[in-house]
């Protein structure tokens, strides 16, 4: 008896998380990254990582959860092929050497049952600094195309990169960067 | 004597003078009049944004057109001729393939070009370029097309050494209005197109 009352504990344990949070993995299709930097005082350029990956806990009855977002920046894609070997290279996004930018919060903001900031922990070239991002349309609803739930919003991030090293061609290429990610997650 | 070569000489001076002025006026003044930019490709690059099922802004992108405008600045005159290769297409999935959403979509096979074309500039008092109304061809079908131009400016590029006129152009349209049916609305009839535009003197 004792010994069932144990399992029955751990069960309760090990099950009550899954109850209260859900797993969302993000869609690499509809959540690829893209940035924007000024250009020579002229114009806005955009690039774009076309490999990501990542995945959200969220609990909304609780208002919490945690993300956890990977870039691979091999996929680097500027839209030329002789611009992104240049952007990809020592001194700007130096993706032999690192290959991944991370971001992870275990802090979501929440405004009613909506996610509305998510504060963390953004690591580039090496050096990881704190970032928050918001978090725009945030929405829950069932994909009705492949009937799964998922979770979704349009995120918007601006760092300095000098912040984290990468000081080549300032101000001729703007030390601001903004980031944009729309993120489609299915729950697991 | 010296009086008539004083003469021949100031008669040399004069013709030369004209010759030079005649020169000048010849060789300058279509300069003056208008002025021809060659967009840079790689940094001319048009993207499109659109709603996914109602939740997410996404983004697609060409990575080839090409382009000119000529401005007369005097006058606030000019045209723009930007043609872009619909086959270039880059949504970031991977390579696009004749059976893909995106190709389907613009009809690579058939309309291989989406031509915009203005030959009215719109200028502001302080010589910006703050728009440009003209038409949009995509597969097959011109409507009429007004893109916004922000942050219009022309200066010397502290890296090439040229002239360049650059501004963000922008427009939004209904892709419908094209006859571009397909998808509607999981992928939204609104569509918005952001090209940053950097020329360079021809």
């Amino acid at each position: 008896m004792k010994k069932y009352l144990t399992l029955c504990a751990l069960s309760l344990l090990c099950s009550a998380p899954a109850f209260s949070a859900d797993t969302f993995v993000m869609d690499p299709e509809y959540t690829i990254p893209s940035f924007e930097v000024g250009h020579l005082g002229f114009t806005t350029q955009r690039g774009r990582f076309d490999k990501a990956e990542g995945k959200v806990i969220l609990d909304i009855p609780g208002k919490k959860g945690s993300v956890e977002f990977i870039v691979h920046t091999q996929s680097l894609d500027m839209g030329s092929k002789a611009w992104t070997i240049h952007v990809s290279g020592e001194g700007l996004f130096d993706v032999k050497r690192y290959p991944t930018m991370v971001f992870k919060s275990d802090n979501l903001i929440f405004e009613g049952d909506k996610v509305v900031a998510a504060e963390g922990q953004f690591t580039l070239l090496g050096i990881t600094k704190p970032l928050t991002v918001t978090v725009n349309h945030f929405n829950c609803s069932i994909n009705a195309l492949v009937n799964k739930f998922m979770c979704t919003g349009d995120i918007a991030g601006t760092i300095k990169r000098s912040d984290y090293g990468m000081v080549k061609y300032i101000p001729t290429v703007s030390d601001e960067i903004r980031i944009n990610v729309p993120v489609e997650s299915y729950r697991q | 004597m010296r009086t008539e070569a004083v003469r021949l000489n100031f008669q040399l001076v004069v013709r030369n003078l004209v010759c030079f002025l005649a020169t000048l006026l010849f060789f300058c003044a279509p300069i003056l009049a208008a002025e021809k930019y060659v967009f840079d490709e790689v940094h001319s690059i048009p993207q499109f944004e659109f709603n996914h099922l109602g939740v997410t802004t996404q983004t697609g992108r060409f990575d080839e057109a090409k382009g000119s405008v000529t401005i007369d600045f005097a006058r606030h005159k000019g045209s723009v001729y930007y043609e872009i290769k619909a086959a270039s297409l880059n949504m970031g999935y991977g390579t696009e393939t004749p059976d893909s959403a995106g190709y389907r979509l613009f009809n690579v096979a058939v309309f291989p070009s989406i031509i915009f074309k203005s030959d009215k500039l719109i200028f502001s008092s302080n010589n910006e370029i703050t728009a440009a109304r003209g038409a949009l061809t995509l597969l097959g079908v011109t409507r009429p097309l007004t893109v916004s131009v922000s942050n219009f400016k022309c200066a010397t590029s502290s890296v090439s050494g040229h002239k360049i006129c650059a501004g963000q152009v922008k427009a939004t349209l209904m892709r419908s209005d094209f006859g571009m049916i397909q998808y509607l609305p999981g992928i939204s009839d609104e569509i918005i197109i952001t090209v940053p535009v950097e020329a360079h003197k021809e």
